[in-house]
């Protein structure tokens, strides 16, 4: 049985009865890359603040390591490096002094200290003051502040904001592995799915405050299902045909798609032996971005079919 | 139990702060402005006055320097300034979500940050109070120094400041607008003296105005000042905690 090292239930944060995160239940297995997906605004750092017991949820419960963050706060976070949102510093001290402060609150060894800024290749400027770091700098700090320690659960949201494109690369290929090197479970928010694609194992999207997918990577892909985009003439007619074969149909752009079908072959015959000319028949297979788009575009329609 | 730990990281943020600046900076300048007092009427007109009353050099100088000088008024202000000071170190860079985050009991962040903000204010009032030994000592009083005298002057503001210390730790701890905190430790030193003089009753409630009460100084009653800023801060830090306990950090 697969053991998870989050789990929420129907996890609910209201604001002025703005419901930002809306009856979640997370299930985020031990081990590995849990990339939490959704646009700006879905409710990602809601729920991360809930989870680190940062704001207290309106309904349900969150739980971490088997155990409540409400009731056994200090237990869980001794467990748990954090980085929420935008990397904190002090930006008047140098990364060793800001790092110094969490190492002795932690109670740690000093030697902690050179160990993350090792890792993510701070080591040469550890006497630099913050406030002269750039945005990559700070973003690797939040990193390294949030590995002291060695928690077995390392909680990012957006590490790669605001980053240029080599950055971003340096962040993920850390993140990668981190599972493997140094066995953390991480926790990936990100607005950007090729991030999340590239880096996770696990998935969970969020948009508007409901989670509209869990799962692994690899089910996620699953649901990008080929279709058969067929140009046929007479194309009313040969709609028609395919409907009462029990097919499903969807018209569009001047052509004819079918989701579940036997195969290209198959159809092809079909129409050409009932007198159709078939001029177009291709496969049409969707990439993770368009399941992530139609996903959340279907969650936004159905709550304006809700409100109407 | 991470109090002390938190104290001492709360003290090592402030390594090359503006507060520094601040609490040497104002002791500095009070005791250039009382030695310039003293050069300019201490043999002419204080020394003469002071023995009219049966006043020492050392009560005369206190006294300029608590009611002339107005270090009694404008200290609950500088206590609200170096309060600001200390939380928003936090607020600046998010730095909130980052120390509760790390296993720490939130009341013990909170006193911490009290602490701190105690300690600041003990050197800053030390401070003041030994620049006025020094001008007594440079201007030559003839009189011995009265060290029981500033002795419990120091002490008398170390009580009386508390209720105003836990005061401006639950406002600066709620805000992340510097400005507000400050302009009502400003409105408070503004409506003290307004309060002492047409409802003392009222006074005695108003954390702002046990400055007032010190060594006599103003008004009579020196134990409001201890009573009033030990009952004061017990009352407002435990709201303060309970506040702070459930605060979401946004």
């Amino acid at each position: 049985m697969k053991k998870y090292l989050i789990e929420t239930d129907n996890l609910t944060k209201k604001f002025d009865g703005f419901a930002a995160v809306n009856s979640i239940n997370l299930k985020i297995p031990q081990g590995g890359i849990y990339g939490f997906l959704g646009p700006n605004g879905a409710g990602k750092s809601t729920t991360i603040r809930m989870l680190l017991g940062l704001i207290s949820p309106t309904e349900g419960k969150a739980k971490l390591f088997d155990k409540s963050i409400d009731k056994d706060r200090l237990d869980i976070l001794k467990k748990v490096g954090s980085m929420v949102e935008n990397p904190s510093y002090y930006a008047h001290l140098t990364a060793y002094e800001n790092l110094n402060i969490i190492r002795e609150i932690l109670n740690v060894e000093k030697s902690e200290i050179e160990r993350v800024l090792n890792i993510v290749g701070l080591l040469e400027v550890k006497d630099k003051k913050v406030k002269k770091f750039s945005m990559g700098m700070k973003q690797r700090l939040g990193i390294a502040q949030a590995l002291i320690g060695n928690p077995e659960l390392l909680i990012l949201d957006e590490p790669t904001n605001g980053l240029d494109p080599a950055g971003i690369r340096e962040i993920r290929a850390l993140i990668k592995g981190l599972p493997e090197k140094l066995g953390i479970t991480v926790v990936v928010s990100s607005h950007i799915l090729s991030e999340i694609e590239l880096m996770a194992t696990d998935v969970g999207i969020i948009n508007k405050g409901n989670l509209i997918f869990q799962g692994s990577l690899e089910e996620l892909q699953k649901r990008s299902l080929a279709q058969i985009k067929i140009g046929a003439e007479p194309k009313k007619e040969a709609i028609d045909h395919l409907l009462k074969r029990g097919y499903q149909v969807e018209e569009r752009d001047k052509y004819i798609y079918i989701k579940e079908f036997s195969s290209p072959s198959i159809l092809t015959k079909e129409l050409v032996i009932n007198n159709f000319e078939v001029y177009h028949i291709s496969e049409d297979k969707s990439n993770l971005e368009d399941i992530f788009l139609d996903i959340t575009r279907k969650e936004n329609q159905d709550e304006i079919t809700n409100i109407n | 139990m991470k109090l002390p730990i938190l104290i001492k990281t709360e003290l090592s943020k402030q390594r090359r702060g503006f507060i520094w600046l601040m609490i040497l900076g104002i002791p500095l300048g009070t005791t250039m402005a009382m030695f310039l007092d003293m050069y300019i009427r201490y043999h002419d007109y204080l020394y003469v006055k002071g023995q009219e009353l049966g006043f020492t050099s050392w009560d005369i100088l206190l006294r300029e320097n608590h009611r002339v000088l107005g270090w009694g008024i404008f200290l609950p202000l500088f206590i609200a300034v170096i309060a600001t000071i200390i939380h928003y170190t936090e607020f600046e860079e998010d730095n909130w979500k980052k120390l509760l985050t790390l296993p720490v009991r939130r009341w013990e962040v909170y006193i911490s940050k009290l602490i701190t903000i105690v300690i600041f204010s003990f050197i800053m009032i030390a401070l003041n109070s030994l620049g006025l030994v020094l001008v007594g000592k440079v201007i030559g009083f003839p009189e011995a120094i009265n060290y029981r005298l500033y002795g419990e002057y120091i002490l008398y503001q170390y009580v009386a400041i508390l209720g105003v210390v836990a005061l401006h730790n639950f406002l600066s701890s709620h805000t992340k607008n510097v400005i507000i905190p400050v302009v009502i430790g400003f409105l408070g030193i503004i409506v003290a003296p307004g309060v002492l003089s047409k409802n003392p009753d009222l006074a005695k409630l108003i954390p702002y105005t046990y400055t007032y009460y010190i060594n006599n100084l103003n008004v009579g009653n020196s134990s409001i000042a201890l009573y009033g800023g030990i009952i004061s801060m017990i009352l407002i830090s435990v709201v303060g905690i309970l506040s702070f306990n459930k605060k979401d950090i946004l």
